[in-house]
């Protein structure tokens, strides 16, 4: 098929996904232009610098390090403005996957004559041209804010060129992620806990696997940054926690955005649209409603539930009965009774069927 | 023109549809009828690609709509609720439709839409649930698709837009349109189809509407002479319609190798007198005695 | 103008075949006159098209109806075509001696029996326009 008849293609797809977040689709930007360029329009324009600041300015004696920190607020706002765009991608997502399952939206889709594939591919391209869109409109707005304040003689246009390109593969890493939850969940419900879930995941987890352990008598090598060996993360999992933890990598500093983070992103994302298009093109339209969509999902998802419940009611246990075996053996009675109930729980929301 | 082979799927474990094989020609209109719960909406849904078969295939021209979609420019399906378009007006659906059916006629559903008296230019989300219907009708029409799959389309309204949405259906049909109906109006469905496709528990039967019951089933008016032969009555062969006094409306088994109507001759009823079969008569002698599947 | 009877055991296609007969005999419908097309008569009757079709296909095989390509179908001349009357006058003739031998049965006398044929020949038959029997009709 030529190029130009799969560009035809697209277009009521695309027109329709268009119509169906129009609002939102401009309330991203405008929220994004006031985080950061309306940021940096107060600090630099309407705001007058500190005496110090325009003295340090005029002289140029910034220091490399300390130019990103006084001029540009070691990143802040594009990280502020990632965290935005991060929250506008879910919420997106949720539109395009979990709404249109209970609303005959995707009944319609899936009869067009148009592959699932495709009809994937259009929601991903309205999610990333709103985003390129905002970053790029927003970007241009901040360089020449910059040129025009005080400290137009820093503008370092590699500053915005590696925040901007950092940023897209940020957000559209997370955009990817949120589609694939959206993919494999049956519902509005499901996907917006899962995703949140997900993203609290590193942290969490690994937090409670460490107290889990710690009752039991077995101690995970500590860091010591504080130089008392006061830290409460085990070496390995601070290492690993900080490679999974999105929320990390999308609050960066400027100085910290390397490029090992920026490939891990790179992917995410690919490794993200990958399996999301997949498990769309494989929709169980019949389970529809339900938490998960998939048997293999539903696996997962109820050893996971299970194995973060039982340990979360052990923590508990440990609290109420102070036993004069130790501490282990009420971490083992609300362990156990933690296992018991969410295995029963978890099973019978598996079977429900949900509105949204 | 529609091939389904082998078509079975699993809804919640429990089977929907079990081998169903079916064949349809251009140019015809067949009816779907079964209870409630008998799976003609999942048939549909499946057919129209919306839902995957667990196994077999459906061919539309000789190629799979699930492998190959783009075959389904010519294959529209109109379900029975069309909460899709909420938010667009008549024509704002139109405009897309008419970007992705290359036949679509904007001409025949502003044609469509007026002669069902409805506006254009107001969001389907404020129209009532028979208006609906109607606009959703008049668009899958107006696509002019080579067949079109109706999932109800007399649901929910009153008795003069009905007779309107059937003669729409008449009209496409005649401009050489096939389409699948699914509908409870069995009277309707008789004279206007030329296929019946009956449906119970997941599987379909294919009867042509002229003469539908044909070799199938008879009904009788009957009077016995002395007391009703109550065990032959209670025969499987057998079923009373209706009882009145001491006429009986019966149903018969009339396949080849049934000897209910010797039966009854033998028995010298009183009176025995035909009466005309209509789809009802099959629908009640094939469904009769079915619970409903939900 | 055609009304299909859901009651009757006759067939849908031959209910309509007799209708427009009936009407043509009637003088509703006369020589040249055009009749609904089968899209038109299907969506007012709610009819398959097919049906109608194949009841327009029967009317033109007896010569009732003459379809002109592109232009419709009209109601034919009466006797129009010889090979289709000559059928049709055996079928007539048949159907006569079936129903004298059903008044034979019935104890109905060849009086009884004429007057009634005379009374339907007024509604339907040709002797209420002997008059203008050979006339040409205008269209």
């Amino acid at each position: 098929m030529p190029s130009n008849s799969r560009w035809n293609g697209m277009k009521p797809l695309l027109g329709r996904e268009y119509a169906n977040a129009r609002l939102f689709i401009f309330a991203v930007p405008i929220v994004y232009f006031l985080i950061v360029v309306l940021k940096r329009m107060n600090n630099w324009l309407w705001n007058r610098p500190s005496t110090d600041t325009l003295v340090r300015l005029a002289r140029h004696d910034f220091a490399h390090g300390d130019l990103y920190r006084y001029v540009y607020d070691n990143g802040a706002n594009e990280a502020g403005g990632r965290l935005w765009l991060l929250l506008a991608v879910f919420v997106l997502a949720l539109v395009q996957l979990g709404v249109e399952r209970r609303n005959g939206s995707q009944e319609l889709l899936f009869s067009l004559p148009y592959s699932r594939a495709r009809v994937f591919l259009s929601k991903w391209l309205l999610g990333a041209m709103m985003v390129t869109g905002t970053l790029l409109i927003c970007t241009l707005a901040d360089v020449v804010v910059m040129a025009v304040s005080p400290a137009s003689d820093y503008v370092r246009l590699d500053y915005f060129a590696a925040q901007f390109g950092y940023s897209w593969l940020v957000v559209l890493a997370g955009y990817a992620c949120a589609l694939l939850v959206g993919a494999v969940t049956g519902s509005v419900a499901s996907q917006t806990i899962l995703t949140w879930v997900l993203a609290a995941f590193p942290i969490g987890f690994f937090l409670l696997l460490d107290a889990s352990l710690n009752v039991q008598g077995i101690q995970l090598p500590r860091r010591t940054h504080d130089g008392f060996g006061n830290s409460y993360t085990p070496l390995l999992g601070d290492r690993i926690q900080d490679a999974l933890n999105f929320i990390g990598y999308a609050s960066l500093s400027y100085t910290d955005i390397v490029w090992w983070r920026a490939l891990a992103m790179l992917v995410l994302l690919g490794a993200g649209l990958l399996l999301a298009t997949g498990a769309y093109v494989r929709n169980r339209v019949e389970n529809n409603g339900k938490l998960m969509l998939f048997k293999g999902g539903e696996t997962v998802l109820r050893y996971a539930v299970v194995l973060c419940a039982s340990m979360i009611a052990g923590m508990v246990g440990k609290g109420l009965f102070r036993l004069g075996a130790g501490e282990w053996l009420g971490y083992d009675i609300g362990f156990v009774l933690g296992c018991v109930l969410s295995a029963f729980i978890i099973r019978r929301l598996l079977r429900m069927r949900f509105k949204y | 023109m529609l091939a389904v082979r082998g078509l079975s799927k699993r809804i919640d474990g429990k089977a929907v549809l079990t081998e169903i094989d079916l064949e349809l020609a251009a140019g015809g209109v067949a009816g779907l009828i079964g209870r409630n719960g008998a799976g003609k909406t999942t048939l549909l849904r499946v057919i129209s690609g919306i839902l995957d078969p667990d196994g077999g295939e459906v061919l539309f021209e000789g190629r799979s709509v699930h492998r190959e979609p783009e075959v389904k420019r010519e294959l529209v399906f109109i379900p029975d609720s069309p909460e899709a378009w909420y938010g667009y007006t008549g024509w704002g659906a139109a405009y897309m439709f008419g970007q992705i059916y290359p036949r679509f006629d904007p001409a025949c559903f502003r044609d469509m839409m007026n002669r069902l008296g409805l506006p254009l230019d107001r969001n389907i989300r404020h129209f009532s649930k028979g208006m609906r219907m109607m606009f959703s009708t008049a668009l899958g029409l107006s696509t002019r698709a080579k067949l079109v799959l109706l999932d109800e389309p007399t649901n929910g309204i009153d008795p003069i837009a009905k007779k309107q949405v059937l003669t729409l259906l008449m009209e496409a049909a005649a401009d050489g349109m096939s389409l699948v109906v699914s509908s409870h109006l069995l009277e309707e469905l008789e004279r206007m189809t030329d296929t019946i496709l009956l449906m119970r528990a997941g599987s379909v039967e294919m009867h042509a509407s002229q003469g539908v019951a044909d070799g199938i089933v008879a009904k009788l008016q009957v009077v016995f002479g002395g007391a009703a032969p109550e065990a032959w009555l209670r025969s499987p062969d057998v079923r009373v319609l209706e009882h009145i006094g001491r006429v009986y409306t019966l149903l018969l088994n009339a396949a080849p190798g049934s000897a209910a109507l010797k039966e009854l001759e033998a028995m010298r009823p009183l009176l025995m007198e035909p009466l005309p079969v209509r789809l009802e008569d099959l629908y009640v002698w094939k469904l009769g005695g079915e619970p409903y599947a939900e | 103008m055609i009304r299909i009877d859901e009651r009757s055991p006759e067939p849908i296609y031959e209910q309509i075949v007799q209708r427009f007969k009936e009407l043509i005999a009637k003088g509703a419908l006369v020589e040249g006159d055009r009749i609904p097309s089968v899209r038109e008569l299907s969506a007012t009757l709610l009819v398959n098209h097919n049906t109608v079709a194949k009841s327009y296909q029967e009317l033109e095989r007896q010569g009732v109806i003459v379809s002109l390509r592109g232009k419709g179908a009209f109601v034919a001349k009466a006797g129009d075509m010889p090979g289709m009357e000559r059928e049709r006058l055996d079928r007539l003739r048949a159907e006569l001696r079936r129903i004298a031998v059903e008044a034979h049965h019935l104890g109905v006398g060849s009086d009884q029996l004429t007057s009634w044929l005379q009374t339907d020949m007024r509604d339907y038959g040709r002797d209420r326009d002997a008059g203008s029997a050979g006339t040409e009709q205008a269209d």
